[in-house]
């Protein structure tokens, strides 16, 4: 072991920079993995969930906010063999600025519709209140904020928080759950129907004309020419608690989830019921995208790292020809020669992994620390990344040292004997 | 007592056994589709166990070639060699390497030492192919060493010792297995005259102490003179044997 390292060391610019091209390899797995990781924990944590409920979207895609779904289409599903109950909900963005970036998902406000339990069983498990209390009927303008934004905004129980612009008193801080209610703000879903009427321009002429419309004694509204009074009594009907952009679907015991979406999805036009195995085989989809995107561009970066090491190897088995001879006449058989040069491959993509993960996990936790003001966390080197991508680049170095070691294996020792 | 090594010295004599032989040992090397080249063309000849002798020629007269043959490095292409009584021209590669591990040892003209490993490692280097544990390897690379008066220098890598030093060093590496032959491939090609002396000396009194059979190529007559026999090559031919 010790000839390994001297070996490497004989030549130390050229090590290095191999070594180094292996490090820049990890290092890049290491970060885009610890991404991945903390996604994945998110996804999973988030999945169980998911799958605990049939969830109802507009149709139209999973639009946040955008896509409503209309009040006779939760009504239709509340009326479906083998549905409990439907829990209604609004959700819309936390911030009204549209040009916000951030990492991964964006804060959101989740408006509960408190007058139909939540029998999620997940739910239960997942969300904990943290200091003072949960929503509960008859609450308006209050609202319970998951640990991220509370952590970023200092909010604290009892304390005034603005929310769109309006003020809403702080009842409950959430326990960080790891995954999506770290970045939510939940309120009753009255409030929230008001803030998300206000944000969209077209809901918010509709609410004037409503208003102004009901102001309108019966005689001059029918004295009115036929189009304005047609818009207004339109106008009249728009009611603002028929608005819901989500809903969760709970089934009876005994009744078969996936096949109460299939029930909804054919009876009911106008939503998209994603049953437990319909919502897992997305978010495992999109996890595995995610991953293949993430780590794929760390492996590129460390297979070019491998390149380097058979390149390395390719020129020390031609320097040393003439040792590998005298190995060889002195008795070293195929697999002593094959045996040491593969040792040194290895200990190359080793020692290269070992620096790579020490530097990429210094990276993630200064991240990690710098962000954690901010309630963000998005990195996560957990132990089975650092085992991976270490032994990764044990084996890389190993099988990038296989052609090279073979051909110092082979070599004729006469032959051998006779180089420069 | 004296009459006992008399007698046991007789024995030696009268019997003294074949450590080598080779019979109408040919190799050719083919340059291109039409052209062969004859290295060496039916050599045929005895070493007796713990002989001394040195084979002599001019460049290209297949000194090494038969050398290479004898060290099993490489396979005659037509021909027989026995070591110990062992036919080992017709053997598989992996089995001449077991072969060159138990039987040859080797001492290079120009050392061929490894220049990352100590004088004790060096010697060491055929031992760790054996498998023998570290520790009674280096005990025995110790010893080795001391034997070539190398005792003091064993911790210095190759390039701090001297051209006379080296060899030594390689003569150590070339007795740890306790080979039945020693080839030396112009073992005195780099050094003065001095060390030269003192490299032949060291390898008689090996020969005379411990038994080992030498079979020592060089162009140096005086070399060559301090051997037994001197097997004289032309043109891939044994010339002829000559006794000292």
């Amino acid at each position: 072991m010790l000839e390994v390292l001297r070996n490497m060391w004989r030549r130390k610019l050229r090590t290095s920079l191999t070594v180094f091209g292996i490090v820049i390899g990890v290092y890049a797995l290491t970060v885009m993995g610890a991404m991945a990781e903390k996604t994945n924990t998110m996804i999973s944590s988030g999945a169980k969930f998911y799958t605990a409920q049939i969830t109802l979207n507009g149709k139209g895609g999973i639009g946040m906010g955008a896509q409503l779904i209309p009040i006779s289409a939760i009504e239709k599903v509340s009326k479906i063999k083998g549905v409990k109950s439907v829990a209604k909900e609004v959700s819309l963005q936390l911030s009204d600025k549209q040009d916000m970036v951030s990492f991964g998902m964006p804060d959101i406000i989740i408006g509960d519709d408190l007058s139909t339990p939540f029998l999620n069983k997940q739910w239960e498990k997942i969300k904990k209140i943290k200091s003072g209390r949960n929503l509960r009927k008859g609450d308006h303008n209050v609202v319970v904020v998951g640990r991220d934004i509370a952590v970023n905004k200092k909010i604290k129980v009892g304390k005034m928080m603005k929310v769109r612009g309006e003020n809403f008193k702080v009842v409950g801080i959430l326990e960080k759950t790891l995954t999506a209610p770290d970045k939510m703000v939940y309120m009753p879903i009255a409030d929230a129907r008001r803030l998300f009427i206000k944000s969209q321009p077209y809901l918010r002429d509709l609410q004037k004309q409503a208003d102004s419309a009901k102001k309108i004694p019966k005689a001059t509204l029918a004295a009115m020419p036929a189009d304005s009074r047609k818009q207004l009594e339109a106008a009249i009907t728009f009611k603002p608690e028929n608005i819901v952009t989500g809903a969760s679907v709970f089934w009876r015991s005994g009744a078969d989830a996936e096949k109460v979406a299939k029930r909804i999805r054919k009876n009911v036009a106008d939503v998209n019921a994603l049953s437990p195995k319909d919502m897992k085989k997305q978010l495992d989809n999109f996890s595995l995208v995610f991953n293949l995107i993430i780590m794929g561009s760390g492996f590129i970066a460390l297979i070019v790292g491998g390149l380097s090491v058979i390149n390395t190897m390719i020129m020390s088995v031609s320097e040393r020809k003439r040792e590998i001879g005298v190995k060889k006449a002195v008795g070293a058989r195929t697999r002593d020669i094959m045996a040491e040069y593969l040792m040194e491959a290895g200990t190359i993509g080793l020692t290269g992994g070992l620096i790579g993960l020490g530097l990429g996990w210094l990276t993630a936790n200064a991240f990690n620390a710098h962000f954690a003001s901010q309630g963000v966390e998005i990195f996560l080197v957990s132990q089975r990344l650092a085992v991976g991508t270490i032994l990764f680049a044990l084996i890389l170095g190993i099988i990038a040292g296989i052609y090279p070691a073979a051909h110092a294996a082979r070599l004729d020792p006469v032959k051998a004997l006779r180089a420069e | 007592m004296n009459d006992k090594n008399l007698k046991d010295d007789n024995i030696t004599e009268k019997i003294k056994p074949i450590i080598l032989s080779t019979k109408g040992l040919t190799k050719t090397f083919s340059l291109g589709r039409e052209l062969e080249v004859h290295a060496l063309s039916d050599v045929s000849f005895e070493v007796g166990r713990g002989d001394f002798i040195s084979i002599m020629g001019p460049s290209g007269s297949g000194k090494s070639t038969l050398l290479n043959m004898i060290g099993c490095l490489d396979r005659p292409t037509r021909g027989d060699i026995f070591i110990d009584g062992q036919l080992v021209s017709k053997l598989k590669k992996s089995k001449l390497t077991d072969l060159r591990r138990e039987k040859i040892g080797f001492v290079f003209q120009q050392y061929n030492l490894i220049p990352t490993l100590t004088a004790l490692e060096n010697v060491m280097l055929p031992l760790k192919y054996t498998g023998m544990p570290r520790k009674q390897a280096k005990r025995k690379a110790t010893q080795a060493l001391e034997q070539v008066g190398l005792g003091e220098r064993i911790r210095h890598r190759p390039f701090e010792l001297s051209g006379g030093e080296q060899q030594r060093v390689t003569v150590a590496r070339s007795l740890i297995n306790n080979p039945a032959i020693v080839l030396a491939d112009e073992p005195t090609g780099e050094l003065d005259t001095h060390t030269s002396d003192q490299v032949i000396r060291l390898l008689r009194s090996l020969n005379e102490s411990a038994g080992q059979t030498f079979i020592i190529v060089t162009h140096n007559p005086e070399v060559a003179a301090v051997t037994d026999k001197v097997i004289k090559m032309k043109d891939g031919r044994l010339e002829e044997i000559a006794n000292n």
